[in-house]
């Protein structure tokens, strides 16, 4: 695919993997679009704001609690995680982010990471030094207000969960947790009728849902045998989006899915 | 690591085609311990008197390793 055209972003289209040729900044562009439109100028900005990915694999800690990182991480392709360890060995999965998000722009000002970012797939991330983004922020008071808007949307996914841990049954919370991951990855054109690469392990959707391994199963099972998904290869497909939606009781307005001037 | 099974009785009939793999039975057994309290905490009935939960752990050929048991009664006051 040729991308020498002036806006880059043009040439993608929807598709179940990233493309490797495209700049390492679409997925972020067309995450900030759908919140807001930008300039040209400012996607120019973005573009060269990032440096080329390396890669991380499976597994591997992008960025590990108690570090103090001089750089935050853009995932560029794959699926990566913040979490927390117990003392007893037990993980609990605290956020999911796909292509196209700043896992720890936080760390631009929270300085030292309270938990640690883990690639849950092989992943490619670009890590963009914080006096380039913070010389962007001065430059740019807009892409800062909607680089604030993001941390903003990580913190209302947080709520979401809470409630989902808190208050709705295992159907209502993986139901729920599909079709988030579904609106962020249509968002970053990721998600081509209804389906979208997704191959985590049931042990990590566990550790996402704080349910056991075995309750997981048999609630994906449930899932499965209503005819809502299907997940086979890595691959989800959702079969029925306004069934899936209302066993999980999702209304996605906490996703801010509306391009309006911020 | 081998691979376990774990069918759950709880008034629906689905069976465990998928499993999970554990170090030990000693493994499977707590995680079976932890699954029968979350499932009790979503199905427990709000009227009814009595309810059993119970899930088998079985192995790659389908045979019955441990069982774990709930018992859940309510019972007027006297």
């Amino acid at each position: 695919m040729a991308f020498s055209v002036e806006r880059p972003i043009e040439a993608l289209r929807q598709s179940l993997v990233v493309d490797p040729d495209a700049p390492p900044s679409s997925a972020l562009v067309l995450k900030l679009r759908r919140r807001d439109s930008l300039s040209l100028e400012e996607e120019k900005s973005l573009e060269a704001l990032i440096p080329p990915p390396g890669n991380v694999s499976r597994t591997t800690d992008i960025v590990s609690e108690g570090h103090r990182p001089t750089s935050s991480a853009l995932l560029v392709d794959g699926f990566a995680a913040r979490y927390k360890v117990l003392d007893h060995g037990g993980r609990q999965i605290t956020a999911v982010h796909v292509p196209g998000d700043f896992v720890d722009l936080h760390s631009l000002l929270l300085k030292e990471m309270d938990h640690g970012v883990v690639a849950l797939t092989d992943c490619r991330v670009s890590r963009v030094p914080h006096d380039r983004l913070r010389h962007l922020t001065e430059t740019h008071p807009h892409l800062a207000r909607l680089f604030w808007l993001s941390t903003l949307i990580d913190g209302s996914i947080h709520r979401e969960w809470l409630v989902n841990m808190g208050r709705r049954t295992a159907q209502a919370h993986m139901a729920n947790f599909f079709c988030e991951i579904y609106c962020l990855l249509e968002i970053v054109w990721l998600a081509p009728d209804f389906e979208f690469f997704f191959p985590i392990t049931q042990n990590d959707l566990a550790d996402i849902l704080g349910l056991s391994l075995v309750h997981v199963n048999r609630t994906l099972q449930e899932l499965r045998a209503a005819d809502l998904l299907e997940w086979r290869g890595g691959k989800l497909k959702i079969l029925n989006w306004n069934a899936l939606r209302k066993i999980a009781e999702f209304d996605g307005t906490y996703l801010q899915l509306r391009a309006e001037p911020r | 690591m081998p691979r376990f099974f774990f069918d759950i009785s709880d008034g629906s009939d689905i069976v465990d085609d998928i499993g999970a793999v554990f170090p030990t039975l000693s493994d499977a057994r707590s995680e079976a311990i932890r699954t029968l309290t979350e499932i009790a905490s979503e199905r427990l009935p709000a009227n009814g008197p009595s309810m059993e939960l119970s899930i088998d752990v079985l192995d790659q050929h389908r045979m019955l390793l441990l069982r774990v048991r709930l018992a859940f009664s309510s019972q007027p006051e006297i």
